[in-house]
Parts: C-alpha cells; sequence; structure tokens
C-alpha cells in the first residue's frame, strides 16, 4: 500500500525535478528566474498535437527544435536588452513574455484546449507481486535519470560546461578570463529549452489534451522547487523539484478524503515553513544572493 | 614603442572622479610597479585597462593600438592577462579546470594541454590538488593559482592587482619570489600594490600614485634608500 | 503625529496632484454619460486602489510581493458574506461550520461591510506577516506566491464558507464611480502620509540600504510588518470595493492573471514611487481599453479583430516593450512633487552640487 504511493509519488517527484532543473540552470547563469519557462512546455505541447501523426522520432526531435528556437528567441529578444537590470525587473520581463507567448497561443490555437491523441503503447501497467507500475512511470524515472546524468556530464567535461560553471560563480572574472557571456547564456537557454521539451513530452503524454494555460502550474512547480533546493546549485533545484512532486503525490494518497482538496494549500504552507527556515533553500550554493 | 602606454587618462564614476590625468608606459619584458595607498584609483586603472570600466577620457594603447573602452575578452585576447584583486578564482571549479577556463581564448587543445603540464611542473602543488575544488586551497595556493590562470592565455603582459593583499608575510614573500622568476624568464609584469617595499625593490621601474591620480614620482627600482623617503613623502605608510 | 508644517505641507502637495486630476478625470467620464465608460474608469480606480496598496509594501521596501491580490480576494470575500442580505444566506451558504453559523443571522451596511472586510484583512496581513516579511528577494517572492496559492485554494475548495468554484452571488452591488474615487482618495491619501511619517522613511531607508538602516537601528523586520500590514490593507479596500462592484465574482476574479497585472503596472509605472502606481495603472488601462475596444468593434480605420487573446497579447507586448527600454518605468521611480520642484530650483541645485 505505502510502497505503491511510494512508486507513484517519485514518478511525479522525477518530473517536477526535470522541471526545476530547466529553470535553475537559467538562474544559476544570469540570475533569472524564468516564469515564461512554463510556457516553453506548454508550446512543446502545441509541436506534440501538431506531430503527432509523424513518426515518433519526427515527433521527438520537431518539439525538441521548436522549443529550442523559441528559447533562443526569448533570450536574444527579451532577456538580452534587460540583463543589467535589477532582478525585479528581469522577473517582470518574464512575467510579461509569459503573458506574451501564452496569449499568442490562444490566439494562434483558440482558447479550448486541444485534444492530445493519448500514446496507448505508453499506458501499459507492470505487475510486481501486488505493486503496479505503469510504463510511463518508468519512462519517466528513466528519462529523467538519463537528463541529469547527461547534463552533468555536459557540465564537467565539456568547454562550454566549465565555462557555464564559471559564469556561474563570477560573470565579471569569467568575462576578464574571455569567456563570451553571450554563448554561455544562450547555450544555457538551449539546454533548458531542451529539458522543458523533454517535460513537455512526459508531462503531456499521460494528459489528454493542451491548452494555452497549461504553462501556468508547470512553472509554479519548477520555480517553488528552484527556490526552496536552493538557487545556484544544480541538485538542490533537482531535489527541491523531487520534494514538491513526492510531497504532493503523498498528501492526495495520505490524507482524508475531505482534506483531499486542500492538498495544495497544505504544499504551499510547507513551502513558506522551508523558506523560513533556510530562505537559501535546501542546498543553498554559497555567494547566491537571493 | 612602448608596449603599454596610458595618457591623459581619466576615470570618473558619475560625479565622482577616481583617476585624473594619468600618463604612464612600459616596455617589453620590464616589470614595473604602480604603488600608492588605498584609494588614490589604483583599482579603477585596472580596470580600465583590462576592460572593466570605461575611461571617461585619454587612451590605453597596447603594441600602438587603442584599447580603451573595448570589452575584456577582446584586450585579453591581444594580449594582457589580468590577476584581479582579491583572486577571483572560481571556487566551485576544480584547480585543473580554473587553469583550462584561463585558456579560453587559446584554440590549439594539445598546446593548452602542454601548458598546463608546464604550469604544474612551475606550481607542484597545483598539480598535486589539480581534481581538488578551488576553493578548498589555502590562501597562498589560490594566489598561485590565479597567476596561473592568467599565464595560461600566453599573455604578452600579467597585470597584477594587489597580490599580496591578505596573505601571510612569508607567502607574500613567496609571490615576489615568483614574480620575480617569471620576470627572469622574459614575462612582461604590471604590478599593482599597496606593499610598496616589495613592490620597489622586485620592478624595475616603478610609479607612484597621489588622490586623483596624479603620477608623483617615476623611479628606477630595487634601490631600497629610496623607499623610506617615498613612504614617508607619498604613502603616509603608518596607516597601511 | 509629530510631523513638522513642512511634512504635511508635502503631503498635501503629493495627495493634491494625484488625487484632483483623478477627480476631473472621473467627473469628464461621468459626464459623458456613457455607462461603458463610467463602468471602465470605476474598474481602473478600484485597480488603482489595489496596485496603491503593493506599491506601500514593495515600492517602499524593494521586496516583491505577489499577495496583494490574496488579500483583495480575502476582503472581498469577508465584506460578502457580511453584506449579503440576511433572508438569502441560509439558501446560499447551508453547511456554514459550528463557529461560522453566527454569520447567517445578521448582515451589515455596505460601507460597514467594508470597513470590517478591510479590518480584517489587515488583521490577517499581520499574522501572517510576522513569518512572511523575514523573506527577501526571491524567497520573498515565492513566500507571497505561495501564500496567493495557499488563498485561492481555500477559497476554492472551502465550499461551505466561500461557495467553491461557484460564484458569490447576492453580494450588494453599491460601488459606484464615486465610491471608487472616494476609495482611491483615501488611498492615496494614506500611503502618501505613511511614506512621509517617521515609520514610511525608516522602511525607505531600508530598500536604499538595509546594512546602514540597520546599523543606525532599524529593525527591518518590524518596518516592513508595518508596510506589509498597511499595504495589504488598502489592498483589502479594492478588493471589497471591486466585490461590491461586480456583485458576481470567484477566486478566478483575483488570479494569478490580476496579479500579473497589479505587478507590472507597478513596475511600468516606476517602482518606489506613488506617482508610479498611479501612472501604471492608468497608462496600462487605457491601453488595454483601447485595445479591447478594437478587438470587440474595430476603431475607426481599424477592424474588428475577433481572435480571443489578442488584447492580451498586444498587452504584454507593449509591456515587454517598456520594459527593455526603460526598466526604471516611465517615472523612473520619483514622485511628481520632485518634479515640480526640480523645474522650480534646478538653479540653485546645480550651484549646490559643485
Amino acid at each position: 500500500m505505502y510502497l505503491q504511493y511510494i512508486i507513484d509519488s517519485i514518478g511525479t517527484g522525477s518530473l517536477y525535478a526535470l522541471m526545476t532543473l530547466g529553470l535553475a540552470l537559467v538562474f544559476s547563469v544570469m540570475g533569472l528566474m524564468n516564469f515564461a519557462y512554463g510556457q516553453l512546455v506548454m508550446i512543446g505541447g502545441f509541436a506534440m498535437i501538431l506531430l503527432r501523426s509523424q513518426p515518433w522520432w519526427v515527433l521527438i526531435l520537431g518539439t525538441v527544435v521548436a522549443v529550442v528556437i523559441v528559447s533562443l528567441l526569448m533570450e536574444r529578444l527579451a532577456f538580452r536588452p534587460v540583463r543589467t537590470a535589477t532582478a525585479m525587473t528581469m522577473l517582470i520581463t518574464s512575467f510579461a513574455l509569459a503573458q506574451l507567448l501564452q496569449q499568442a497561443a490562444r490566439v494562434a490555437f483558440g482558447a479550448n484546449p486541444r485534444p492530445l491523441e493519448q500514446f496507448s503503447e505508453l499506458s501499459v501497467q507492470y505487475t510486481v507481486g501486488d505493486l503496479y507500475i505503469s510504463r510511463m512511470t518508468l519512462i519517466t524515472v528513466t528519462t529523467t535519470l538519463v537528463s541529469v546524468v547527461v547534463l552533468a556530464l555536459l557540465l564537467k567535461r565539456t568547454n562550454i560546461g566549465v565555462q557555464l560553471r564559471a559564469s556561474t560563480e563570477d560573470v565579471e572574472m569569467s568575462k576578464l578570463v574571455g569567456i563570451r557571456s553571450n554563448r554561455v547564456i544562450a547555450s544555457a537557454f538551449v539546454i533548458s529549452g531542451v529539458l522543458a521539451a523533454i517535460v513537455a513530452m512526459l508531462f503531456f503524454s499521460t494528459r489528454t489534451n493542451v491548452s494555452w494555460s497549461s504553462g501556468e502550474s508547470i512553472v509554479l512547480i519548477a520555480f517553488v522547487g528552484a527556490v526552496i533546493g536552493g538557487l545556484g546549485s544544480m541538485v538542490g533545484a533537482a531535489l527541491g523539484g523531487f520534494l514538491m512532486g513526492f510531497t504532493y503525490t503523498m498528501l492526495n494518497a495520505l490524507l482524508p478524503v475531505e482534506l483531499r482538496v486542500f492538498a495544495d494549500a497544505i504544499l504551499y504552507t510547507l513551502v513558506i515553513v522551508v523558506l523560513l527556515i533556510r530562505p537559501a533553500g535546501i542546498i543553498a550554493a554559497k555567494g547566491v544572493r537571493v | 614603442m612602448s608596449l603599454l602606454e596610458l595618457q591623459g587618462l581619466r576615470i570618473a564614476y558619475g560625479e565622482a572622479v577616481a583617476v585624473q590625468g594619468l600618463d604612464l608606459h612600459l616596455d617589453e619584458g620590464e616589470f614595473v610597479s604602480l604603488i600608492g595607498h588605498n584609494g588614490v584609483g589604483k583599482s579603477s586603472t585596472v580596470k580600465a585597462i583590462a576592460g572593466l570600466v570605461k575611461p571617461a577620457a585619454g587612451t590605453i594603447s597596447f603594441t600602438g593600438e587603442e584599447i580603451q573602452g573595448k570589452d575584456p575578452g577582446v584586450i585579453l585576447r591581444k594580449g594582457i592577462a589580468v590577476v584581479p584583486e582579491g583572486r577571483r578564482i572560481f571556487t566551485r571549479l576544480t584547480v585543473k579546470e580554473n587553469l583550462t577556463v584561463g585558456a579560453t581564448v587559446r584554440k590549439d587543445r594539445s598546446a593548452i594541454e602542454a601548458s598546463y603540464r608546464s604550469m604544474i611542473e612551475r606550481f607542484p602543488v597545483l598539480g598535486k590538488y589539480s581534481g581538488r575544488m578551488a576553493g578548498l586551497l589555502s590562501g597562498g595556493e589560490q594566489q598561485q593559482l590565479a597567476i596561473a590562470r592568467a599565464l595560461m592565455s600566453e599573455p604578452r603582459l600579467l597585470l597584477l592587482d594587489e597580490p599580496s593583499l591578505g596573505l601571510a608575510p612569508q607567502i607574500v614573500d613567496q609571490v615576489f619570489d615568483l614574480l620575480g622568476e617569471l620576470r627572469a624568464q622574459g614575462t612582461t609584469i604590471f604590478l599593482v600594490e599597496q606593499n610598496a617595499a616589495q613592490a620597489i625593490r622586485a620592478s624595475d621601474r616603478y610609479y607612484v600614485m597621489r588622490t586623483g591620480g596624479v603620477i608623483q614620482v617615476e623611479a628606477k627600482g630595487g634601490d631600497s634608500a629610496d623607499v623610506s623617503a617615498i613612504e614617508a613623502d607619498y604613502l603616509h605608510f603608518g596607516k597601511v | 503625529m509629530g510631523q513638522s508644517v513642512a511634512t504635511w505641507r508635502r503631503w498635501a502637495w503629493l495627495t493634491g496632484l494625484l488625487v484632483i486630476p483623478l477627480i476631473i478625470l472621473a467627473v469628464l467620464v461621468y459626464l459623458t454619460g456613457d455607462i461603458s465608460w463610467i463602468q471602465r474608469a470605476s474598474s481602473a480606480l478600484i485597480l488603482m486602489i489595489i496596485v496603491v496598496g503593493l506599491h506601500t509594501f514593495s515600492g517602499n521596501s524593494g521586496v516583491i510581493s505577489f499577495a496583494s491580490v490574496a488579500f483583495a480576494m480575502i476582503a472581498a470575500y469577508t465584506s460578502a458574506l457580511l453584506t449579503i442580505p440576511v433572508e438569502q444566506k441560509p439558501s446560499l451558504f447551508p453547511d456554514l461550520p459550528f463557529f461560522l453559523e453566527w454569520l447567517a443571522s445578521f448582515s451589515v451596511p455596505v460601507p460597514l461591510g467594508i470597513l470590517m472586510a478591510v479590518a480584517f484583512t489587515g488583521l490577517i496581513a499581520f499574522i501572517v506577516g510576522i513569518p512572511l516579511v523575514r523573506l527577501s528577494g526571491l524567497a520573498a517572492g515565492i513566500g507571497t506566491l505561495a501564500f496567493l496559492v495557499v488563498v485561492t485554494v481555500i477559497v476554492t475548495k472551502w465550499k461551505a464558507v466561500t461557495r467553491g468554484e461557484s460564484t458569490m452571488v447576492g453580494v450588494p452591488k453599491e460601488t459606484t464611480l464615486w465610491w471608487a474615487v472616494v476609495g482611491i482618495a483615501i488611498a492615496i491619501a494614506i500611503a502618501a502620509l505613511y511614506q512621509m511619517t517617521r515609520r514610511g522613511r525608516r522602511l525607505i531607508a531600508s530598500r536604499e540600504d538595509d546594512k546602514a538602516a540597520m546599523s543606525i537601528g532599524i529593525s527591518i523586520p518590524i518596518e516592513r510588518l508595518w508596510g506589509w500590514t498597511l499595504g495589504c490593507a488598502i489592498a483589502g479596500l479594492g478588493g471589497a470595493l471591486y466585490g461590491h462592484y461586480i456583485a458576481t465574482f470567484s477566486a478566478t476574479t483575483f488570479g494569478f492573471a490580476l496579479t500579473f497585472f497589479t505587478v507590472a503596472m507597478l513596475v511600468i509605472g516606476g517602482l518606489g514611487s506613488l506617482t508610479g502606481a498611479v501612472v501604471g495603472v492608468l497608462v496600462v488601462q487605457i491601453l488595454a481599453e483601447f485595445l479591447r475596444t478594437i478587438e470587440t468593434q474595430g476603431l475607426g480605420p481599424i477592424p474588428m479583430l475577433e481572435f480571443p487573446g489578442i488584447t492580451e497579447m498586444v498587452l504584454a507586448l507593449i509591456m515587454l516593450l517598456v520594459l527593455i527600454l526603460r526598466p526604471a518605468g516611465i517615472t523612473g521611480g520619483r514622485e511628481i512633487t520632485t518634479w515640480f520642484r526640480r523645474r522650480k530650483s534646478a538653479p540653485a541645485a546645480r550651484g549646490a552640487s559643485t
């Protein structure tokens, strides 16, 4: 019984961890909390609808390319001009951008949610003893683990990864050693876009439709997960996202029925408590101003 | 032609003038120091040369080409590497990563690898801790790393801002010994220091900077007899 | 309160310069007799009260808050619960919990209901403010956002008291354009006064330089708590008036969209000044109404653009451009009074600064 809840919670937790990583990466490089990140996932959802009838590899590739392009445009057109402004202005800029993309999707795809035909091959259930594991949960957990490992290798082993980490720590010094910050920030947006596309594919595979407002709840989770996990630390961000998803699913499973509708309220109250105890997050990176 | 030449340099932050009418020059292979007490605009001068602040007036020429107001990356690619005040090593990168990141402007991978090997030969402690997070090194080791990182770009001019700040006296001696060695091997060095006595002893020539950035003295280095007179006249050394 | 004559004079100037044009505007709109314009002006002024409340905390403290709309929501529901006619209450709220059953036994006149709602909102703000004002920067953003989520969930799910996802009905529809004018005048007068009292100045000092403020003995949490409570109560005034203006509302009326618009209006107007709050609302609202007119009926040579969302989309685009081209907002965070004063005394100031 409890083990079943834990398995389900790990599934949600992994997805949320992945959501948080893309947001946290951009934050750590340029101090921007990108509220428009959720809209990247939403755009990924619409890309999936448009590519639904294509072979699977076209669908995956197409979704990733579409989201990465929007992510790069975001950086170039909206965030680069405000890079030196205050954190508040950057945050509000991302707010406005999120609103713009959301409303643009509403204009383009209509106000009603668009149905997304389900992928029947993903809904297979495996039984181990009296435990159920859906194929989707397995895919989600595996994808998250692979993504985290690939991201870690990218940051550790490649030149651009090392430059990215250097910029995360000290932007001015990174310029003094000749790192081109435009390039580094653009690559952070590319990685963030890839992660958003992966999240979109995992998230919408379990949903029956995509709506212009789908991005809102996702960015809220990512935003909160990144902050409570610890800004500037990738491990912290993943952990924060994981805890959000894990706690949410556990609350839904364990709360008495009449209180279940308040699961969100309880979760976000816990968030406030965590922030009060550790304002810099569970794993606080040194030198990050919050 | 001088390697580096500042003419009529003026740096201002809004209304506050940090440097006013600074002239100095530096030839290939020289070790030149700029000394002066806290707040006379030494750091602003370094920042202007490195491209972190735009001078309000005047020129900075490097190998005859004006570089004032250019981006730090551009200036580094022309051959000026900076060891900034407070070392500013990347604490969450390993020692080896700090060194490779110092060679960002170079392309040839095998040449960079060769420089890395010669660097850990010169600084054995960096080789010993190559896989360790740089933030775990001691102050003196971090200073070595900061200098080594700057050298990784194979600069024509090494610009150091207060390398002795915050270090124990015997470590400061080591840093100056190192600078002497580098000088002997032909590296051109421009040192900005509060620690006037050691800077004067180590350098070929030195400039003294006073509030407003006016150069008061330009003298031959190495002669410690001058030091006390300069300290008394211009540096108010008792305070430092 | 021990304020000098000069302080009172400055207060009168700032309040007057902001309120009088708004009154003139309201009278002009009223004289057109066009119902839809009167409605638009009313809702803009009510929204302005919420933004003034947001400014009172965020503008003066420099700490972002996404919670002002949550307090507007609390006040709107509180005033509704107090003022819905007593004979309608049993059918609207058949399952009130035992500790709130007394609510069904009476109802109060709307002005009293609004006052009580504001007081209640202030009390809630004070209580949740004790922990929340300790957060700064992004943590404050997340903390207040989390609070907004908590309030939204409670309002949406606590069916017995809030009617859950169904709309609140039976709320007396009494707010008129003149109520809105009185409301914004009160809000501006109080916000302006607060900025000039010692308390407000201390909060502003902590925004400019928190270390220096602490070193001269300012307790930042205490000053923030004052600004927060006052700001949330002002937002509550806006929320309560809004409830009695639209008369039917639900939690989605006070959701993220409204939060985004209020924060964006403040930033576009210029964070840090009361003038910025007023100007931001005016500019964004006028622009929004202009766009909405195009969307629904076309304007002159511009044809009707019947795409749901196009108004919001263009509005967001314009906001984005303002942020990119003028990150400090339209007013640059300065008050209208300094603008007048600088013109008058410009030569003298130049002489003094050298």
